[in-house]
């Protein structure tokens, strides 16, 4: 069991790592619903004695949903409706990014034990991914081009967010857990709109072009 | 580093000594007179023969060791006895290494011999030093790949229309710490306190002001701290 | 113990080759061809031994030593790998330096005489060779050092014998992400499909092969050979390294060391018939992506 946790981050992590090195967007969508599904599959192998079965069941079922289906499948139909297929050359290059994240991979598990934290039970690589997937979401949204990709970033971003919450599964009612999933699903929901209107409005999702709009 | 120092080897010598000349100085190099190469020569041997024999040779260094810094010997013979049975085990691997080299050249001199013809490849019936493989051109994906640490000042001036007169190519990879960094902040300080040193030279009511004001400073600062 | 060190030599003399043909049939069963015969390398270098060499006017001493350096460094780095768990021939603290280093020799050999033939294409493939090698290069050391780490030993012999099995209870993912990195940086190292195609017939897309268009009869024929042993060397390694097989007594670990060593032969058949060729740009990307792997690996082991 132990080995099998230990395992989900280290894939949460990998995953993490190849989102900052693709360059093709449906493999990137496809690590990003991968990651969500590891998350809810986390969820269920943090279960201890403490938990609600109801409540982690709830918020592992929710996760999945949300994460793994529906919105890769919002994403996939932005992508088929608007006919990108790959990022640009981003603002920072696939090396230098995944060398960023190599090293914040190597911060955040070299600091996160000096964090001060509620709980001391808790599985050794939780805090650290969670750092090294916010990170990794905050590269992404900050380097790329494509407003897809910064969608993903997001995501990525929300899903080290996610894994942070798996600590306080204990101390969070349901209600806001569910609160946070459904707010994410409402800001994928505005993006794709933006991203529409940008597309429609400008022929390209390049969001470098929206900083030389003029009246 | 292993082998980014053997790719600045290989760009060195290759662009150096090997292929065709680069440009017509080099057509007419010549080797050094032997006065010249055999004081290398025997520093090359002696530092082989350090190599090979490092296992005799610790033992006694150790014991130079402990004479000199007072130290007991127990404390530095036997780790100087096991480091030199590991060079010896290296040394064994370099004459494994050097043994079948010559064995293999060896058996290439007994196998078929050779003709003499061109250099194969395309476009390369009648080479002129213009077409030969130039030191930037050699380090150009490292140096493009690690642009971003490198800052390489880079020279492109590629062939223009039929029949161009030249084209040039050159990457020059800067030190980024000490040619960007450090010297820029070195000579901005030197010209700042120059123009400093400039406006007070000579002029001695500047100078006692200047004592004045940090007299007030200091005593400022006294008060300040109480 | 003289009949197993006589094993071991045989082993590393003779196995190569059928390596790269049992990789050249995997590829070719997949693409729905008959394909050579499984020894058809041994004939090859055979035929090649025989003939007589074309030496470019251009060329010098270094040309002709290139494969002969580059050989004989393959085949010292052979006799410190450790074959089924037995310590190997050449053992001491810290030999996987002088392992690696000697595989960089065998590149700078090869590099210096394609440089020495003065083709601009033999010199752009040195240059990609070198380049792409040194950006594999962490990526190994890294993994070297994992292993080293895990095992608490400094030779290849210690990394890779018994203590490797508590090593895998200890710290399987570190030693999985490594075994991955491995990986790619033995298909880069060896100049298969992901980085480079060993089939290739144009100069421009070359970046091994191009480095030996010159090289003709035995040179050749050392240049193909000591590529098979390298090849030989990393899945040797890898396979030590994630398949670690002791049952029964040392002849059956051997039989099953050279049984696992086909498996990796069939294993980059199947990744060379199944992956395209990556874009030259993307491949610093891929080697760069496992040396992150690998640091991340090192993380794992050191918190």
């Amino acid at each position: 069991m132990g080995a099998w946790t230990d395992m989900a981050f280290i894939l949460v992590v990998v995953l993490d790592l190849f989102l900052l090195a693709s360059s093709r967007l449906g493999a990137a969508i496809r690590a990003v619903a991968l990651q969500g599904a590891m998350l809810s599959v986390l969820a269920l192998l943090l279960t201890s004695s403490g938990h609600s079965l109801r409540h982690v069941l709830v918020v592992a079922g929710g996760a999945f949903l949300i994460k793994a289906v529906l919105i890769p499948w919002l994403m996939f139909r932005a992508i088929r409706e608007m006919a990108i297929r790959r990022e640009m050359e981003p603002l920072v290059g696939y090396v230098p990014s995944m060398i960023l994240g190599g090293v914040g991979v190597v911060l955040s598990f070299a600091f996160s034990r000096g964090l001060p934290l509620p709980t001391n039970e808790m599985h050794p690589f939780l805090v650290p991914t969670a750092l090294a997937t916010v990170w990794t979401g905050l590269l992404l949204v900050v380097s790329r081009r494509k407003a897809v990709t910064q969608v993903l970033g997001f995501l990525v971003l929300e899903n080290g967010v996610f894994v942070f919450g798996l600590l306080l599964t204990e101390f969070m009612p349901v209600m806001v857990e569910a609160g946070v999933l459904l707010d994410l699903l409402a800001a994928v929901f505005v993006m794709g709109i933006v991203m529409f209107q940008i597309n429609r409005e400008f022929a390209s999702l390049d969001t470098d072009a929206l900083s030389s709009l003029r009246d | 580093m292993r082998i980014s120092r053997a790719a600045c080897f290989v760009k060195v010598q290759g662009t150096v000594f090997l292929g065709n000349a680069r440009s017509a100085e080099a057509e007419g190099a010549h080797e050094a007179p032997a006065a010249m190469r055999t004081p290398m020569a025997a520093l090359a041997v002696a530092c082989v023969a350090i190599g090979l024999s490092a296992w005799a040779l610790l033992p006694a260094l150790a014991r130079g060791a402990a004479a000199w810094s007072g130290l007991p010997l127990q404390a530095l013979l036997p780790a100087a006895e096991e480091a030199g049975r590991t060079m010896g085990v290296v040394a064994g691997g370099a004459v494994v290494l050097v043994g079948t080299v010559a064995a293999l050249w060896f058996l290439r001199r007994r196998l078929g011999g050779g003709v003499a013809a061109m250099t194969w490849g395309c476009g390369y019936a009648f080479p002129t030093p213009r077409m030969a493989y130039t030191g930037s051109s050699f380090a150009q994906i490292l140096v493009r790949g690690f642009g971003w640490v490198l800052f390489p000042r880079i020279r492109l001036a590629p062939p223009r229309g039929p029949f161009p007169k030249g084209a040039r190519f050159s990457t020059e990879p800067r030190e980024a710490v000490l040619d960007l960094a450090l010297l820029p902040a070195v000579r901005d300080y030197a010209a700042a306190t120059s123009r400093v040193r400039g406006l007070i030279a000579g002029r001695l009511h500047l100078q006692a002001l200047l004592v004045l004001a940090t007299l007030v400073a200091m005593l400022a600062w006294r008060a300040v701290r109480g | 113990m003289v009949l197993r060190a006589f094993f071991q030599i045989g082993l590393l003399l003779l196995l190569p080759p059928l390596l790269l043909g049992v990789t050249n049939r995997v590829k070719s069963l997949f693409a729905g061809r008959k394909g050579p015969p499984v020894l058809q390398l041994y004939s090859d270098l055979w035929k090649l031994l025989r003939k007589g060499a074309v030496y470019s006017r251009t060329t010098t001493w270094v040309f002709r030593a290139g494969p002969v350096v580059g050989l004989a460094a393959v085949l010292t780095a052979g006799t410190m790998l450790p074959v089924a768990g037995q310590p190997a021939l050449l053992a001491f603290p810290g030999d996987f330096v002088l392992f690696a280093y000697l595989l960089a020799l065998a590149r700078f050999a090869t590099a210096l005489a394609a440089l020495d033939t003065g083709s601009s294409f033999e010199g752009m493939g040195a240059a990609r060779e070198v380049s792409f090698s040194s950006m594999a290069e962490p990526a190994l050391f890294l993994v070297l050092v994992v292993m080293a780490r895990a095992t608490g030993s400094l030779s290849l012999s210690g990394m890779l014998g018994p203590a490797l099995a508590p090593a895998w209870r200890a710290a399987a993912p570190a030693l999985l992400l490594s075994a991955i990195a491995l990986f790619v940086v033995a298909l880069a190292e060896n100049s298969r499909i992901p980085v480079d195609d060993p089939n290739t017939h144009l100069e421009l897309t070359m970046i091994h092969e191009v480095m030996v268009l010159d090289h003709s009869g035995p040179d050749l024929a050392f240049i193909l050979y000591g590529a098979s042993v390298k090849l030989f060397l990393f899945g040797a390694l890898l396979v030590r390294l994630l398949a670690d097989v002791s049952v029964g007594g040392i002849w059956a670990a051997e039989a099953a060391f050279v049984l696992e060593l086909l498996g990796f032969a069939i294993l980059v058949g199947i990744v060379e018939s199944v992956m395209a060729r990556l874009r030259l740009t993307r491949v610093p990307q891929m080697l760069v992506g496992a040396s992150v792997l690998s640091v991340f690996a090192l993380v794992l082991l050191l918190r």
